[in-house]
């Protein structure tokens, strides 16, 4: 939800900047439809009922979740050239590099889990145990590699939306907002003569 | 059939489709690169 409320408050912002939505339509991304493949691929992960899992291990699961990421890498790097794209790149790999340290996915600590009131959202505290919807395994902050790199920044209430993000969400989203900002004030648009050029590439 | 064809075409071409493919591509990359703790919110039930 927080990466949700990233993009639709940097939407705001550029519509009260004079942005316009037409002008994000211009703008040339290639190789959309991996994002949303790979994206689908880990919401089947992502809203599985939550299970144990033995901390650091990898399964065909977790192999799987690699490769989604590692799709989102190459598509970043294809559209490496739009503004923030670069920061969208550098909040993924520091997300994807926490994950591959720690078994493959975002280690959170329980404490954090209870800070923000998601209890509800594990069949249990123990260590290894899965959080439903999100990328999240349980793990004591002792046990959690690159802890820095995790889920550490906690946003309990009365935020209206508690939840727990890393330091790559926060780069992430500074990188949406750059991406957005510059798309809808029309200084990513292909030049008219281009679109149908573009189109075909994506 | 040629006409079917035809406004299938300006639907998918137009800046109205173009716009929710943008959002839907910009969206999928940025929670397929995050990882937050719980995508959709929780509740605060539990043990």
């Amino acid at each position: 939800m927080i990466l949700l409320l990233a993009i639709v408050v940097s939407i705001i912002l550029a519509v009260m900047r004079g942005g316009t939505f037409i002008a994000l339509t211009r703008v040339p991304v290639r190789w959309g439809v991996l994002a949303v493949a790979a994206f689908a691929t880990q919401a089947v992960f992502i809203y599985q009922q939550p299970t144990q899992r033995a901390a650091g291990t990898w399964g065909w699961q977790e192999m799987v979740f690699l490769a989604s990421h590692l799709l989102l890498l190459a598509v970043v790097w294809a559209n490496r050239r739009l503004a923030g794209m670069p920061l969208i790149g550098l909040g993924l790999l520091l997300n994807l590099l926490v994950m591959t340290a720690n078994g493959g996915w975002m280690p959170i600590t329980p404490e954090a889990v209870m800070q923000v009131g998601h209890t509800g959202l594990v069949p249990s505290l123990e260590t290894g145990t899965r959080v439903y919807s999100s990328k999240t395994i349980i793990l004591p902050a002792e046990q959690t590699r690159l802890r820095f790199l995790s889920d550490i920044f906690v946003l309990a209430r009365p935020f209206p939306i508690p939840t727990v993000f890393s330091v790559g969400d926060v780069i992430l989203s500074i990188g949406v907002l750059i991406l957005i900002q510059n798309a809808m004030l029309g200084r990513l648009a292909t030049p008219v003569g281009k679109a149908s050029e573009t189109r075909r590439e994506t | 059939m040629k006409k079917w064809y035809s406004a299938l075409y300006k639907i998918v071409n137009s800046d109205t489709m173009r716009l929710v493919w943008i959002l839907l591509v910009i969206t999928a990359l940025v929670l397929g690169s995050g990882a937050p703790e719980a995508f959709g919110g929780g509740s605060g039930a539990g043990p």
